[in-house]
């Protein structure tokens, strides 16, 4: 369970570098390198990376998955970062289909320090540049972005992105987040973002 | 001689411990997540002095790898002592490749001064800050500096820029001059002449702030809004050269070094050592383009 | 050509640091040992230690030869020396009254438990220069080793005493101000992050610990002299050795060593509580690594000082009294004015001479009579 094939040093490095080009244009895909990691089932291996990359002893996190216990095991063990609650977790990983009624209760920061809110890492289906069936298209402005962009995405629900853009409303409070997708991929929508997506059909629950 | 095992010193890649570089790190993406905040940091000490670049530092060597080609420049030259010093800290801790040539490095660290030429967007640039809050002049104490960050109440500062155009004709701001970002945050771009302020503006680059005195990271993400702070009567200007022109190349639309020669002869010089350079050897860089820039009317010589 | 652009810098990096070295060392007849500057400059040594914020005499004793003794300098190397150790572990509170006491007085009482133990300290000699020190051989200094060693009647030597603190009488008595919770016993890290205002106590005391003394002295004797709200009595102070122990991963206590401290507990004017209207006695704080009563004296004027919401006084300015007192920070920023700043100083030119511009046109417009 314990990795021992992550360099600290080097693989923390290059994997934050594609972090922070990522959060620096939003909407961008990124590749993560290949990895001779066993994460546990259900989180990709890019989630993993990043857990790896940004984690320590400082930091807590929650998992909102189906297999959430081994998996917050699993991070906590190769990382040294305390499990949490979603109220208190500086990082969570979860999935782009998962409870839209838990963002609610995550951190979103104060406005003498909004970097005190968390970060959301979530496992979908596959990001894409070009429009795709059953992604859901996701157009964003703002800062890094020239004029717009489009992302597709499947395997995140709309009404998840919803709640978190409702989160959102108060810049500089909210949640940023990062998308990792079943290749390996990555892209990044901060809290600066202006994000605009066809909202659900059925919104009356 | 015996070799003294006792006390060879063993460096972690880039000096830095990894759980430092990871705090820094964090920082540095809610710092690009809400851009021209001020996030605090730890900003452990360095052997090199504090006001001598321990923030741009940080930066440099949290992000740096081993494939990283890096520059760092003080008051626009390569060469000066100080960033020499820097330069040598750097490449020893890292290994990594050093340049003067603007358009090769991935990181350029600086002290006061954006390249004239054009940074590109596979470019980090970072910045040495002395003094990241740009309110501190009119607002000494940190927890009111940051509450009026925080409620966006910019009054203060307006009021004081009204109040020097009453006593002197005009906005005294020299280097250093305030910008808001994003619409949002009133930010220090540390003391870059006037002449650098408008490249900050939709650059292709990263731009990456750090002072380590103060203990605050803050940053501007490519493609973002970054406008001087004027009044719709009293606007922003860079420095005005007019009539002037480098003494070596006869270029006149850099920002321009004043040296009096040993005859009291007064005069000037391209301030950027590498375009001085480049020019000199009749290379074209790409320079940066803003309206500010492209306002100076081209000369014959 | 006249004045150039500063150039050629690691040459110049390279003689100047050889220059450096050549002046530490042109007239030395004996290169300095460690042990003797650990032995004989022993509290140049503690102020480094307590400055660099690193407990240990020997790299202390090495920053100091290493800066030929500038103390700024020293403290400097052992602060980031500092940086590059890994935390391995957190200790176990330190009982100051499980001390090995070497020294122990109070202003505040006569007579003490324990008695009034003067220990090492120059308070009551006479600063006269003692041109004999030019003097000394190895063989005057053991001969004075020997006899004071002969003056120790093993006899008479007991166990060591633990000595209960004066504020425990005080306490017992009821009249301390009772710890609050919110704002004693909140602990924070400030290596491990920015000290955000207004600052916890603990964060507060952690600063002063590693202040740089002559910077606490101004602060404090600021106070004392009407610039500040408090001018307290020494209610104890120690120095002495104190046990460092820590949980091993089993979870059992283990004794790792022994450190030298100084501390202070300075009862300072009464506080009336809002609540029941009761005033009492505040304790001001202080500790440092190794004997600097100076330090830890200001330092509990300064922990009382700063618990003061007046801060139109230097001295109760929590902002102004931490960040001016950070002795590595305010060497470097004092200093780093020596930086080329010829490019902030030429955009500041063109504002002045537009201005004056400016100014010259409106006066002869408005009064062409005087205009020369």
């Amino acid at each position: 369970m314990k990795e021992i094939l992550y360099n600290e040093v080097s693989d923390a490095q290059i994997h934050f570098r594609i972090l922070l080009n990522a959060l620096a244009h939003p909407g961008s895909i990124y590749d993560f390198p290949k990895m001779e990691l066993t994460p546990p089932n259900n989180i990709h291996l890019a989630s993993i990376c990043i857990g790896f990359a940004l984690m320590n002893a400082d930091v807590s996190f929650a998992v909102q998955n189906e297999n959430e216990v081994e998996i917050a095991h699993y991070l906590a063990l190769n990382t040294g970062a305390s499990i949490a609650t979603l109220e208190q977790a500086d990082y969570l990983f979860t999935t782009g289909n998962t409870d839209p009624s838990s963002i609610t209760s995550l951190k979103t920061g104060t406005l003498s320090y909004p970097e005190n809110s968390a970060t959301l890492i979530i496992d979908v289906n596959q990001l894409s540049s070009s429009p795709a069936i059953n992604a859901l298209a996701i157009e964003l402005s703002g800062p890094g972005i020239e004029n717009t962009t489009t992302v597709y995405v499947n395997g995140l629900s709309s009404t998840l992105l919803e709640a978190i853009q409702e989160q959102n409303t108060e810049f500089p409070l909210g949640l940023d987040i990062m998308l990792t997708d079943n290749h390996n991929q990555l892209a990044c929508i901060p809290r600066s973002s202006t994000i605009a997506f066809p909202l659900t059909s059925n919104r009356y629950s | 001689m015996v070799e003294n095992k006792k006390y060879v010193n063993k460096y972690n890649f880039a000096f830095i411990d990894e759980a430092t570089k990871k705090e820094i790190r964090r920082k540095l993406l809610k710092a690009i997540a809400i851009p021209g905040y001020q996030v605090p940091y730890s900003s452990p000490e360095m052997p090199i002095a504090r006001g001598w670049g321990t923030g741009g530092l940080h930066v440099t060597l949290a992000i740096i790898g081993a494939d990283d080609i890096f520059k760092i420049i003080d008051q626009g030259s390569d060469a000066s002592v100080n960033a020499c010093n820097l330069r040598n800290f750097v490449r020893d801790m890292t290994g990594v490749k050093t340049t003067f040539d603007t358009a090769e490095a991935t990181i350029i660290q600086t002290r006061h001064r954006i390249t004239e030429e054009e940074l590109q967007a596979n470019q980090i640039f970072v910045y040495q800050v002395p003094q990241p809050e740009p309110l501190r002049g009119v607002e000494r104490y940190e927890n009111k500096t940051r509450q009026m960050h925080g409620e966006a109440d910019y009054a203060k500062m307006w009021v004081s820029l009204y109040e020097q155009f009453i006593t002197h004709g005009d906005i005294m701001l020299g280097a250093g001059y305030p910008v808001k970002v994003n619409d949002r945050y009133i930010m220090a771009p540390s003391p870059i002449p006037r002449w650098d302020v408008p490249n900050l503006n939709h650059s292709k680059a990263i731009h990456l702030f750090g002072a380590g005195r103060e203990k605050r990271l803050y940053a501007v993400p490519p493609h973002t809004k970054v406008e001087a702070l004027e009044f719709e009567d009293v606007k922003f200007h860079i420095e005005n050269f007019n009539g002037t022109k480098c003494v070596k190349t006869g270029y006149h639309k850099a920002f321009l070094d004043e040296l009096y020669f040993d005859d009291g002869s007064k005069h000037f010089l391209i301030n950027d050592s590498n375009f001085l350079d480049k020019l000199s050897e009749n290379l074209q860089p790409v320079q940066h383009s803003n309206p500010y820039l492209n306002q100076i009317k081209d000369e014959k010589n | 050509m006249g004045y150039v652009a500063v150039k050629g810098g690691s040459d110049a990096i390279h003689n100047s640091l050889e220059l450096v070295e050549f002046y530490r060392l042109k007239d030395a007849v004996q290169p300095l040992e460690i042990e003797q500057i650990k032995g004989q400059l022993r509290l140049a040594v503690d102020k480094v230690m307590g400055e660099g914020g690193l407990y240990s005499q020997e790299y202390a004793a090495i920053a100091l030869k290493q800066a030929e003794g500038e103390v700024f300098e020293a403290a400097f190397i052992i602060r980031a020396f500092r940086t590059t150790l890994q935390r391995r572990f957190y200790s176990e509170t330190i009982n100051t009254r499980d001390m090995f006491v070497k020294r122990k007085i109070s202003a505040s009482f006569r007579e003490i438990p324990g008695g009034q133990i003067l220990g090492p300290t120059r308070d009551y000699s006479q600063r006269i220069l003692d041109s004999s020190k030019a003097f000394e051989t190895i063989e005057d200094v053991k001969k004075f080793v020997e006899y004071f060693k002969l003056s120790v009647d093993e006899n008479q030597l007991q166990e060591i005493i633990q000595y209960g603190k004066v504020i425990d009488l005080l306490a017992n008595e009821g009249l301390l101000k009772p710890i609050n919770p919110k704002e004693d016993r909140k602990l924070v890290d400030i290596t491990r992050e920015a000290i955000k205002f207004p600052a916890p106590r603990s964060a507060r005391l952690q600063m002063l610990a590693r202040a740089e003394t002559g910077g606490l002295m101004a602060m404090g004797y600021s106070s004392m002299r009407g610039f500040g709200s408090v001018h307290p009595t020494v209610g104890e102070l120690r120095y002495g050795q104190v046990p460092v122990k820590l949980k091993d991963p089993s979870g059992r206590i283990r004794y790792i060593g022994k450190i030298e401290v100084t501390e202070a507990e300075m009862i300072a004017s009464t506080s009336v509580s809002k609540k029941t209207e009761i005033p009492s006695y505040t304790v001001g704080y202080g500790l440092c690594f190794g004997q600097n009563d100076t330090k830890v004296i200001c330092m509990g004027i300064l922990d009382t000082t700063m618990r003061n919401p007046d801060a139109s006084m230097p001295a109760n300015d929590q902002e102004f009294v931490l960040y001016h007192t950070e002795g590595i920070e305010s060497m470097g920023f004092t200093n780093h004015l020596k930086l080329p700043h010829y490019v902030t100083f030429q955009s500041g030119l063109k504002n002045i001479r537009e201005a004056i511009e400016r100014k010259t046109a409106t006066q002869t417009q408005t009064s062409p009579s005087k205009a020369e």
